[in-house]
């Protein structure tokens, strides 16, 4: 694939926009090497976690003093450590992500979403890796840190291509088992799929202590369902048609649409998921700065004050 | 429905445009690939079930809407009654047959005109469009003459089209109607029928109707009938008099009357007493039905009129009287019971051997006697037939009377099976017998008017004294119409008063032998033939008593004046006291003009089934004449396109 081809998913100007800002995780990470993100594990970064009692074995040079001399009790005063994350960059493949919109397909703008944030996560010194839930089943990147890799990413990113059906519930949960390690797990999808379904794949991402994120993209063609004639409605997943009068069933659609926007962030509020309904009119950047810079200021506080 | 624009009825084919656009918007469908498609499918499913009737009602809006606007420019022109009566095209002829019996001059609260005058308003409105071309033939129910007349309107202008005081033959009127259509062959012929409906004027129960329902059925083309009924209900608060005979006293005249007044009948009514003398007023009570008015004074000969003050039906506000001398008249006998022939020409023995006996035989067995000298029948026995039959409803026609009294026999003699070809004058029940040690007793009759009247100083004749161990009741169609003028404590009828034309047949209900009753008692038998003798008898005398439309003028030029009034008036057709030289004639409307039951659509439809009978039934407060509904029809169209800007607006939102 030429470079040209690979880097149209990346737009200079707003990766110069975004790159003041960092995307921080929500939960601790378990990173391989140091990082932004805080670890898991108890480490030396200057941010203070907990005193507990000395115990045999421990490094005295943890011991606080000053707390030994008002109790005449040790203790060690122990730190967050810092570590940099694992992230897997989820991708929707199915035939629905090939509507078009006003402002072109979802898939498009999806693939801009997920490649600037792979720019953006390896530029900070994550892992980024890659998941395409298509029909045929996963196609995967591991997650890696080295700036090559963003190469392999956006070369699959590219050639990613909607089609068929694809049950995104069951995608989400083999992600849950595949990914062993605690990651930042960005879902990239329209999420037209039973809602019950998407929730308890969710659930099983947040027992695996994923850090969920859910990017739903959405063109206001289909929210608003505004049609001035009979419309013959081609499935774009099955090629099924279905012959209607939009204006007989605006109304009920829109009332369906409403009860499963509603029931789908609920239950991304009740599973600790992130969920962010990103309008394609307003542009990928919108969604990705109005994420990172919420991120930031309920991060770890590393982030612009 | 008339249209005023018929060419404009082809624009109803704009209707059918949303129609078309529907359908045509069906094949013009738009393809979208969609990728929500669980929630289409599911709003789908449940749009295409809940919203299909919206679509269909806006649809049908809108074509509703177009078809009004179409209709509105035919100009339509619709008067219920009217729009009925007016509906197909122009007939070769239009028969109207026209009720003007006395009925039909009850005055419609409303449009405050007759119910003739009323009905030849409605027919003027018919429009010009609707019997183009058409002959049209009046018959109206005095004459039933065929007359043809220009235009519909023109028949408010005729004098066949006025007021009279007669009873119509409805049966009579669709005769002459055949026979017209017969006669002539128009082709295409509607028969309207104008008429109150009232039951006496169509006799229900007359044979005829069989025999016109036939005749009408071997028509080709069959004519097509539409009755227009006029509302018959009386007017509120309607008050009515009628004649009920003259008595002769020793200082006066006694003019019965009987008076219909609404409840409660307490007040007294101020009527006006017209005489030769000039008139004033006179209070009749109405708490009583029957009274008298006595005209005091010696005068042998004379008369006199009753009239109440105007109401909604002055049809029925006058009784006219004429009194005089009345030859005594012969009586016949028709009766094979020797004892009771004896008797009666005992109670007729006159004063002196040598004076001739008036009691004459009715030979059964032979041809019917002539009774031109006759006052009184009295027939015991099976009821006559044939020419028998003739003969005597012939005489009580002229003003006779007649004494019908049951036949000795304990048989059931009722309406026999061949009565359609061979009718009995009357029937009689089956004898009865009073349980043993029991007798019938007469509990109440009349006693203002007829043969048990009060004497002239006001006695009671003595029915109530006389016991009744058999009877046989008068019985038929006839009895139901009949006036009942005595009852039996057990509420059967005893004596029976049929009026027939001009005349009165009286059925007693037993016989005056031991075996039956104690009513040959002289004091009850005597005078009572001598009373229906009296009465009888005036038809041979210079005053004469007769119901308005069954007497007419025996000669074409004999010249009839109205006495009571300067107007001159036509004795055929007006109640009131007519004069010429020394004979006078009072003429009263037909008692059953008085009968307020009217047919309803069924019996009427019923009356001549298989014949196409288009009853135009009366409406309340609807105009006489036909509407245009142009305004209405743009008003509807109006009101669906909102209808449809409703719904169309509902959907969007």
């Amino acid at each position: 694939m030429d470079d040209a081809k690979r880097f149209d998913l990346l737009d200079p100007a707003v990766l110069s926009r975004l790159g003041r800002l960092t995307v921080f995780a929500r939960r601790p990470m378990m990173g391989a090497v140091a990082g932004l993100h805080r670890s898991a594990t108890r480490g030396a970064s200057v941010e203070f976690a907990e005193y507990r009692k000395y115990a045999p074995g421990d490094d005295t040079r943890r011991l606080d003093w000053r707390v030994y001399a008002r109790t005449d009790r040790f203790y060690i005063k122990e730190f967050d450590a810092d570590t940099n994350l694992r992230c897997v960059l989820m991708l929707d493949t199915s035939g629905s992500m090939a509507f078009e919109g006003a402002h072109g397909s979802k898939m498009a703008f999806a693939r801009k979403l997920a490649a600037t944030l792979a720019y953006l996560m390896i530029r900070q010194g994550d892992a980024v890796g890659l998941r395409l839930a298509d029909a045929d089943g996963d196609r995967e990147i591991p997650p890696r840190r080295a700036p090559v890799h963003l190469r392999a990413l956006l070369d699959a990113l590219a050639e990613a291509r909607p089609q068929g059906e694809t049950d995104l519930p069951e995608a989400l949960h083999r992600a849950a088992d595949r990914i062993r390690r605690r990651a930042l797990v960005i879902v990239i999808s329209d999420f037209f799929a039973d809602p019950d379904a998407l929730l308890r794949a969710f659930r099983h991402m947040r027992f695996q202590r994923h850090d969920l994120v859910l990017f739903h993209v959405l063109d206001e063609r289909e929210t608003r369902f505004e049609f001035d004639r009979p419309i013959r409605f081609l499935d774009l997943e099955d090629g099924a048609p279905v012959i209607g009068d939009p204006a007989l069933m605006a109304r009920e659609y829109r009332n369906e649409m409403e009860t499963y926007l509603t029931r789908l962030r609920q239950g991304s509020l009740e599973f600790g998921a992130d969920y962010r309904r990103v309008a394609m009119a307003d542009g990928y950047e919108k969604a990705l700065a109005s994420f990172m810079l919420q991120r930031q200021r309920r991060g770890t506080g590393k982030g612009p004050q | 429905m008339i249209a005023l624009q018929p060419a404009m009825i082809w624009g109803l084919g704009v209707a059918a445009l949303p129609i078309l656009i529907h359908l045509l918007n069906r094949l013009r469908y738009r393809t979208v690939r969609w990728g929500a498609m669980q929630f289409l499918r599911r709003v789908a499913r449940s749009a295409s079930r809940r919203s299909r009737w919206r679509h269909w009602l806006v649809l049908a809006c809108r074509t509703l809407a177009l078809a009004a606007l179409a209709l509105a420019m035919v100009r339509p022109l619709v008067g219920g009654r009217l729009g009925r009566l007016g509906r197909g095209g122009a007939p070769d002829a239009v028969i109207v047959l026209l009720d003007r019996s006395a009925s039909m001059e009850r005055i419609d609260g409303r449009s405050g005109q007759s119910l003739r005058e009323q009905a030849l308003a409605e027919l003027a409105a018919v429009p010009s469009e609707r019997v183009r071309g058409s002959r049209i033939v009046l018959i109206e129910s005095v004459f039933r003459t065929p007359r043809e007349v220009a235009a519909l309107s023109a028949l408010r202008h005729l004098v066949w089209t006025e007021q009279t005081d007669t009873a119509a033959d409805w049966p009579a009127l669709f005769d002459a109607a055949l026979d017209w259509i017969e006669r002539h062959r128009p082709g295409r012929t509607e028969i309207w029928a104008v008429s109150d409906a009232q039951t006496s004027n169509w006799r229900p129960a007359s044979l005829a109707w069989g025999d016109l329902g036939a005749r009408l059925a071997d028509m080709a083309p069959a004519p097509r009938i539409r009755a227009l009924l006029a509302d018959s209900a009386p007017p509120a608060a309607n008050r009515s008099i009628r004649a009920d005979g003259v008595r002769r006293l020793d200082d006066g005249v006694a003019l019965g009357y009987t008076l219909e007044a609404p409840e409660p009948r307490s007040e007294t009514v101020q009527a006006a007493l017209l005489t030769p003398s000039g008139r004033v007023l006179h209070p009749l009570p109405t708490d009583t039905r029957r009274g008298a008015v006595v005209l005091p004074g010696g005068d042998t000969a004379g008369w006199a009129g009753l009239q109440l003050p105007a109401d909604g039906y002055v049809g029925d506000n006058a009784a006219w009287y004429v009194f005089g001398p009345a030859p005594e008249g012969d009586v016949r006998v028709a009766t094979e019971n020797e004892t009771l022939r004896r008797r009666i020409r005992h109670s007729f023995l006159p004063a002196r051997a040598a004076d001739r006996h008036p009691v004459r035989l009715w030979p059964l067995d032979a041809e019917p006697p002539v009774l031109d000298g006759a006052a009184l029948v009295v027939w015991q026995g099976a009821p006559p037939r044939g020419a028998q039959a003739r003969a005597l409803d012939t005489f009580l026609r002229d003003g006779g009377v007649a004494l019908a009294l049951p036949p000795a026999e304990p048989a059931v003699l009722s309406e026999t099976a061949d009565a359609a070809n061979d009718p009995a004058l009357w029937a009689w029940a089956a004898m009865e017998r009073a349980p043993a040690g029991r007798a019938w007793r007469v509990a109440r009759w009349e006693r203002y008017a007829g043969p048990f009247a009060r004497t002239r100083d006001g006695d009671d004749v003595p029915v109530g004294e006389a016991a009744v161990r058999a009877r046989s009741l008068f019985a038929g169609r006839r009895a139901e119409a009949a006036y009942a003028m005595a009852h039996f404590d057990d509420g059967a009828v005893a004596v029976t008063r049929e009026n027939r034309g001009n005349g009165r047949l009286y059925a007693l209900a037993a016989l005056p032998s031991p075996e039956w009753s104690d009513l040959g008692d002289g004091r009850l038998w005597v005078p009572m033939l001598w009373r229906l003798r009296e009465e009888g008898g005036r038809r041979l005398g210079e005053a004469r008593m007769g119901v308005c439309g069954e007497w007419q003028p025996g000669s074409p030029d004999a010249l009839w004046e109205a006495a009571h009034t300067d107007e001159r008036l036509d004795p055929r057709i007006r109640a009131g006291v007519y004069r010429l030289g020394a004979r006078w004639m009072a003429l009263n409307r037909p008692e059953e003009e008085d009968d307020d039951s009217a047919l309803d659509a069924a019996t009427l439809r019923a009356l001549l089934p298989g014949v196409r009978l288009d009853v135009v039934a009366p409406v309340a407060g609807r105009l006489a004449g036909p509407t245009e509904m142009s305004g209405a029809l743009f008003l509807m169209a109006g009101l669906f396109l909102l209808a449809e800007a409703a719904l169309a607006l509902e959907r969007a939102s």
